[in-house]
Formats: C-alpha cells, structure tokens, sequence
C-alpha cells in the first residue's frame, strides 16, 4: 500500500500501539509508583541508602504513566496531514499491521468503542463486517481513500464509524444490506456524527467549567424566598448539544441583552420551551465570546408551580408570594425569574390564580428580566382578555422540530435514559420513534411526542436492547394498533384466509368481501401507501344486502370485535354545524369521530349513510380519505392511517333493482351504475375519487338468503347450547321461511324478525312446556312455521283493526 | 526507540502539556475565588440587603436606613476582602507548587542516576 496513504511506520502509528500496549498495564505501572516511593522512604528510614535507588527508579514508571495519559491513550490526530495514520483514531491504528486486508480492519474494529457503538446501535460493525470483507489486501486503498472522503465531509476524524461506512460503501450488496436493516447511508452518517458528539462529551467530562466562583454569589443579592420556590437551573446544565435551534437561543439573549424585559416564549406542549430555557441557562453561566457582557453569570431561576400554588391556601397568597419573589429577583441584579407552564399562573375562576395585575407593571417597567413559557391557546386567551401585558413581552414562538431536529434531541436524551432504565437504544428505534410518534402520540408536539415514546419503549427492551420492534410495542399496547407488519404465524393464517373468516359470517358479495381482504393483506405486508388510510371503500346497494354487516364482520374478525369499530349515522350530519361535532374535543364530545378515532385507532369506521351528510361535512372528510388526517377542533392532527373506513349508500338502490329486474347481473352492470352515479351529482366525483373501491352490493338471491337462515340457525342454536338443545329445521320450512321474509325493499332485513317468530317462538314455548328435554333435538317443519307466522300475522292484523 | 521516545517527550510535547494543565488549573482558582469580580463590588451592600427609604422618608428613617446601608456595605467589604485574601494566598501558593513541580519536571529522567549514585555513596539522612 503507499505509504503516502498509510504510513505504518509513522510516528502517531508507533505511539498508538505504544498506547494500546501500555494499556493492559497502566495500573499495575502507576501502583508500582506509589509501590517504589513508600520502599524507598522506608528504606531511607531504616537507613538503607537502597531507598535512594528505589525512589529514583521510580521516576520511569512516573514518566510512562504521564506520557500514557498526556498522549499515547488517544494521540491527537494530525490535522495537517492527509494520510490515514494521521487522522485514524489511535485506538483502531494501533490494531491494524502494516498491509492491513479489509478483513483485518473488520476485526480490528470489533475491539474499539466506535466499532462496538455501530455493532449494538446499527447492527452494522466488525461483527458483520468481518463475515463479508475481502481478504485481499488490494482492496484495502479503496476503503482509506473513502474513509478520508468520508472524514473531510465531517470534522476530519478517521473513526470506527467513518471506516464502516467506508466499508459498507465498498459492499456490491450494500443496499440489500441496508434496507434488511432499515437504513439508509444517511443514517449511517448521522450515526458517525452521534458517535463523534458523545466520544467528545465524554472527553469533557472530567473538565472544569467556569461558573464565576464564589464571587458570583457574594456580589449579588440574598434570595431566601426565590431559592425555597425556585429552581436554580444554571447549575444543572443541560442534555442538548445545541444544534437545535441556535438561533431561538441567540434570539433569546439578544432580547435578555439589550435591556432586559420579558420574553413570551409560546408554543405547543412538548415542543422544547423548558428545554431552551435550559440551554440559555447553560450558556449564561459558562458564557462565550457571543454572550452579552451583561448577561454573563445570570443565573435562571425556575419557578416551580406546584410548590408554589401548594402554599396558596389563603386567599391572595400566592400573588403575595410572586411579588415577594419577583422583589427579591429585582433586588438580586443576577436573577432571571422563569415561569415554567405559565399557563398555570393566569387561570381564571374559583379557586384558581391569576397574577395578571402582580405582572403587568413589573412586565411595562421593563426592568426584571423575566421568561415565560406559556403554551399558544393560552397566550392567545391572555392577548385577549390582557392585551396591554402582551404588548409589553417580546413575543418568541417555539416551532415543532422537523425529523432531523427531533433525531438531534433524541439523540440527546438517550444517555440519560439509558443510565436510567438500563437499557440500549438502537438507532432504528430512534427512527421508528419519530415517525410512530408522529401518528399516534397526541397532546404534544414534537420532539415531545418523540421523547414520551422513546421512553415508554424502554418497557419493551428486549434483552435490555429497545429496537424498532419494542417502539411497536409501546404504541400496540397503548393504542391498539397492529404498528408492525404481520409476522405472527396465527396472524399471517387469518389474513390469508380473511375472505373464509368473512364469509362465516356473511352470504355473497363476493367483489366487496375480495377488496376488503386485499387491502388488508397489503397494509400488513408493509406495501400499502403509509400516508392514507389501510383501505377506503364506498359500498352501494339497497338496503339489507350486507354492507354494515360486512363492516361489522371485518371489525370481529380482524380488529378484535365489533366493539372495535366506529358507526357514525351520517343522517345526524346534514347540516354545515355538524362539522363541528365530527371533530370535536373529546373532553366536550367523547362521541365526537374524532375522538373516538383518538381513543381507538385501529378501528373501522364506518360512516352509515353518506349520502345523507351535508356537503360541508363530507368536504371535511375529504383529508381523511386522501390523506388518512382530519384536524379537531384544537387543530391537532388525528391519524386514521390505520383505520379502514367504509361509508355506506343507498344511493340508486332504485336503478340496481331496476338493473336486476332487467335481469342483469351485478358484472354487467356496475361500471354503468357507477358512472350514472357519477352523473347523478349525489355525491360530487372528487369526493367518490377518493375512495380507493366503489362496491355495489346486488340483492340476494334465493340460495343465497336459504343460507342467511342457516347462518341465523346458527346463532340460535349457539344461544341454546347452554341448555344442550339443538334446533332443526326442515328445508321446506327454510324456504318458507325465505319466502316470508325476503322483501325487494328491505332485503333479508326482515328475515331476522322472520326466524325469531318462527323458529325461536316454537322453542320458546316447547321448552316452557317442557317438551323439549336437555339433550334432545327441535325439529321444526313448515307447519309449524306457518301455524306461527300465521297466528302472529291475525294477531297483527286484530291489533290493526282495533286501531 | 520507546525510552527515546518518552524522554524526547517528556522535554518537549509533555513539558507544554503539563504546563497547560497548570494554566487550566490556576484559571479554575480564579475563577472559584473570582477575586477581580469581588475587587469590583468591594463596598457593594452586603447580598444587595439594604433599607429602603419608601416607606419613611422622615429624617430618623433616612439616617437609619444610611445606617444599615453603611453597615450592609461595611460587612460586605469585610467578606469580600477575607476572601479576596484568602484568594490571592491560594492562588499564590497554588503558583508556586505548580511552579516548583514544572521546574522539578526537568530533573525527573536523572532521578535514576541520582538515586543510584546516592545509593553508591551510601548516604542516607539521619533524624537525630
């Protein structure tokens, strides 16, 4: 290899294996220090000049200690030369040999902290590596060549993870690999830089920060009431590496700089505004070059309002104690006073706080710095009702992170909860948290919603290990949803047997039972459109063809029961209001579809009627079919991506019973009737364009209603397997049954009505009479369903005429 | 190679290591006694307590609220200076350990020759 790409004999490579070899010792080199020093003054006081030597023989061990730990435990890289002995961390150079083969980079990376962080983080490293790396030495160039590449695109470090990528970019199946592991090269480099951020915090760790000494505290004022309410944060630091949202916190000292006042920093729950006020903490206190002069050494003061409201049992308490602790703030001169959830402190009625008129001047005299983190809707309610204390705040608005933003903060929290819940995160997790999060973790914005789910899957560590799988559990368990794709044997058996499952319980309708199961079939495989609901479908038909009973047979056998779905009869939605009850607050309307999407999303929804609704309401159901969003009231964002939404019409039933009575079948006729739809203007094309299937359910016909009645005996003698009797009826008896309860209008609706005056009337009184015994077999023959339909039809007709 | 190599450094990058690590150090020192930023508000009241006049502006209350001031101030400047005092000795002290050890850093490789040559002699201190 050239030497001037990598230089074995260099003098970083020699001091690097210097270093690893002075490892394993160090210990034992800086006890025998300690071990010479205490023989040798002991000799000396027993009188043995040997002491003398001992003590001066110790002075090489000193040396070699010091010079472990000045340089050779991590020799600094050379920034001004371009060969990779120069800029290769130390502890991987030391384990490379002079003509390295790329399989000899693999297993030297299995014994280096980068190499181990991308085995457990990524599932890419020395162990994977080592199993597909050529053992040719030519191919090694290419890797250093990409490997510097790589480095001088980021801060010029020659790591573990920067030779991995170098590697994985060398591999001909590398995006076979890569979407195996559901990654991209970008997350890799995303992973070098996470690395490089951590390897650096822990070098800092053991660093003194200036903080102003004891001369900070003695220069400024005596805060007893602020210290028992408050909460000092600039001396708890903070996780955030401050790459997100640098800006914000220049903003912030700007503000705080030029004169002081007090700053409204408004946003979404969740969306990071403690978090900033924590970094700008960080920053006062250990200031740099760009902090203003008069901001230096400020220290922040959080309010903690539970603490505070906690005292307020007398009337005017607390506003007694915000004055008292703003006084003290003021007289202090170093003191930020930072409302936390400041919402918390203007809230009207009974029994609550309001310290509007403690603030408003203190806020117009301009002279105490001051912070409030208060979420929009009530900044928006103070604006209103106070205008005059708004107008005296510098107004800064906390936007919700975008993914790379959130995977930055995510990144940063994780060292905290991992030393906390003892586990390890792997990167997929992080990116399975962010978009997980995204859909199903409402009340908060992000990187809020990101951060709550990341710890939650702690709970689902597998082997102390929280991958994507343990991210799907935490939402599968607290949602409902199926977030994964179909990999359990008993689940992959129902979806592909789902038209059988169906069809136990429906008759016919062969076309809308096949387009119901294909769409779940692709939503499980993980090949359906993740932006849209799992599957949209408008089913057309007269009534008592089986469209709800589809719905309802669907929601039991794949989303656990028919509990699990949503029926909004869109006939209490045809006025332009209405639209405010769909997506109303769960807290005013649990009823609300909405809400009740929130509370199950993985659901049916099935929206009975459609045709009924105002035009006002299915515009605003035209998100939800395009795009599986519909907004609530509040304007959060309520995912129906894993809902199958089926709305139900009998739009034209006419025109298909005319078509049959043509004697048409279903195939021949339902593009026409479709088109005629389309025409007829009930329902507008862009709103019909968005569902994904337009079903029409033709009527039953006789053999298929005959085996409606079997179903329906099937139910009965369900109900009476308690008492070990079972029902029987004669075939003829079913036809009658057929004839007497079949209606063109209504279907085989009436049916149901049918067989409970004929069938389970009979065994009613037959077992009343006890003349059906436990064990015994109910035959039941067209006599004795005439004599009952009949009695029950004079009956019918007696109480019409007494009318 | 290895001994030249940890001589060579020991006179050359580890002499500068260390005595950045001694700067590190005494800057810390400074920064925990912050003895110019106490010089700065030497008669500053005393934690910022001091009387306020708003309430009584009769002439027994102006003069015992300069009183307190004073006293407030007199008390501070007393504190202050203690610990500007006690400071500077540390930071002095500080100094010359470092500066000894930095000076002593230049002998440590001849400590094996001193020691064997002592040890030739035979010499050991006595305590009588």
């Amino acid at each position: 290899m050239a030497v001037k790409l990598f230089n074995w004999h260099s003098r970083r490579a020699q001091l690097s294996r210097y270093g690893r070899h002075i490892s394993t010792w160090v210990t034992l080199i800086e006890f025998s220090v300690v071990l010479l020093i205490g023989l040798g003054i002991g000799g000396l006081l027993l009188g043995l000049s040997v002491g003398w030597a001992l003590i001066g023989v110790m002075a090489v061990p000193l040396m070699v200690a010091y010079w472990y730990w000045y340089e050779l435990h991590m020799v600094p890289r050379e920034e001004d030369t371009h060969t990779i002995d120069a800029r290769m961390d130390s502890d991987l150079l030391a384990l490379l040999g002079s003509q390295p083969t790329p399989k000899d980079i693999a297993l030297a990376l299995l014994k280096v902290n980068s190499g181990v962080f991308f085995d457990v983080r990524f599932g890419v490293g020395g162990r994977f590596l080592k199993e597909v790396a050529s053992e040719n030495r030519e191919d090694t160039p290419v890797i250093f060549e990409e490997a510097l590449r790589i480095a001088s695109q980021l801060d010029g470090r020659v790591s573990g993870g920067v030779i991995i990528v170098a590697m994985v970019r060398q591999l001909s199946a590398r995006d076979t690999l890569l979407g195996h592991l559901q990654l991209t090269e970008e997350d890799l480099m995303r992973g070098v830089k996470w690395y490089h951020y951590l390897d650096e915090m822990i070098q800092q760790r053991g660093k003194r920060k200036r903080s102003g000494g004891i001369g900070r505290d003695w220069s400024f004022g005596w805060i007893p009431t602020l210290s028992h309410f408050g909460v000092n944060i600039s001396t708890s630091g903070t996780v955030s590496r401050g790459e997100v949202r640098p800006e914000l916190v220049e903003q912030l000292m700007g503000t705080l700089g030029s004169g002081g006042g007090t700053i409204a920093l408004v946003g979404r729950d969740g969306v990071g505004k403690t978090e900033l006020v924590y970094e700008l903490a960080a920053k006062l206190i250990g200031p740099d070059t760009k902090t203003p002069k008069d901001l230096w050494y400020q220290q922040i003061f959080m309010l903690d309002a539970s603490r505070l409201l906690s005292v307020g049992g007398q009337r005017g308490r607390v506003e007694q104690l915000v004055s008292t602790v703003l006084g003290e703030a003021y007289a202090a001169k170093n003191v930020i006073v930072c409302f936390d959830n400041a919402e918390l402190f203007f809230e009207e009625g009974v029994g609550s706080v309001d310290i509007t008129s403690q603030l408003l001047p203190i806020v117009e005299a301009g002279r105490l710095r001051m912070i409030l983190a208060i979420n929009e809707q009530k900044f928006l309610s103070i604006s209103k009702r106070t205008p005059a204390l708004v107008a005296a705040m510098n107004k800064v608005m906390v936007a919700p992170t975008d993914e790379s933003d959130t995977m930055k903060v995510l990144e940063d929290h994780i060292p905290g909860v991992e030393y906390k819940r003892k586990v390890t995160y792997m990167y997929q997790a992080l990116k399975e948290t962010y978009s997980l999060s995204q859909r199903y973790v409402y009340d908060l914005a992000m990187p809020g919603q990101a951060v709550r789910l990341m710890e939650q899957a702690a709970e689902y560590a597998d082997n102390g290990l929280v991958t994507s799988r343990s991210v799907q559990l935490a939402v599968e368990r607290a949602t409902g949803i199926k977030a994964g794709t179909a990999d359990d044997v008993a689940e992959k058996e129902t979806l592909l047997n789902l038209e059988g499952l169906l069809h136990q319980r429906m008759i016919g309708q062969e076309r809308a039972i096949q387009v119901v199961s294909d769409a779940l079939r692709r939503a499980r495989s993980g090949v359906r459109n993740q932006g849209r609901p799992v599957g949209t479908f408008l089913f057309l038909g007269p009534t008592g063809v089986g469209k709800t009973e589809l719905a309802k047979s669907l929601a039991e056998v794949y989303f656990g029961g028919e509990d699990t779905m949503i029926r909004l009869d869109m006939n209490e939605f045809v006025s332009a209001d209405d639209v405010q009850r769909l997506i109303a607050d769960g807290a005013d309307d649990p009823g609300s579809l909405t809400a009740q999407v929130m509370k199950r999303p993985f659901s049916v929804v099935l929206l009975d009627e459609i045709e009924k609704a105002h035009s006002s309401v299915l515009t605003t159901l035209l998100q939800l079919l395009d795009e599986g969003i519909l907004r609530d009231v509040r304007g959060r964002e309520i995912s129906f991506r894993d809902c199958v939404v089926i709305a139900t019409s009998n739009a034209g039933a006419d025109r298909i019973q005319e078509y049959i009575t043509r004697g048409y079948a279903l195939a021949q006729f339902e593009e026409n009737f479709i088109n005629e739809l389309i025409g007829s203007h009930v329902f507008h094309p862009e709103f019909l364009n968005r569902f994904d299937e337009m079903v029409v359910f033709g009527p039953l016909t006789k053999e298929q209603l005959l085996k409606v009645v079997d179903l329906m005996l099937v139910g009965v003698n369900k109900n009476l397997a308690g008492q070990k009797i079972t029902v029987s009826v004669s075939d003829d008896a079913k036809e009658y049954l057929v004839e007497a309860g079949y209606d063109p209008r209504l279907g085989a609706r009436p049916m149901r009505r049918v067989v409970q005056r004929a069938v389970e009337n009979t065994v009613a009184k037959l077992l009343l009479s006890n003349e059906a015994a436990p064990g015994s077999t109910i035959e039941i023959t067209r006599d004795q369903v005439e004599e009952m339909l009949s009695s029950r039809l004079k009956a019918d007709t007696l109480a019409e005429e007494n009318k | 190679m290895f001994l030249v190599g940890l001589v060579s450094w020991w006179y050359g990058k580890g002499w500068l290591t260390h005595l950045h690590k001694v700067g590190d150090r005494l800057l810390g020192t400074l920064d925990f006694f912050s003895v110019g930023q106490l010089a700065s508000t030497l008669f500053a009241p005393f934690r910022q307590i001091s009387a306020g006049t708003s309430g009584d502006a009769s002439l027994g209350g102006k003069v015992r609220a300069l009183f307190d001031q004073l006293l407030s101030r007199a008390i501070g400047a007393l504190i202050r200076g203690t610990t500007i005092l006690i400071g500077s000795i540390a930071i002095v002290l500080q100094a010359l350990y470092d500066g000894i050890v930095l000076v002593l850093w230049w002998l440590v490789p001849l400590f094996p020759i001193v020691g064997f040559i002592l040890m030739a002699i035979g010499w050991v201190p006595t305590w009588q």
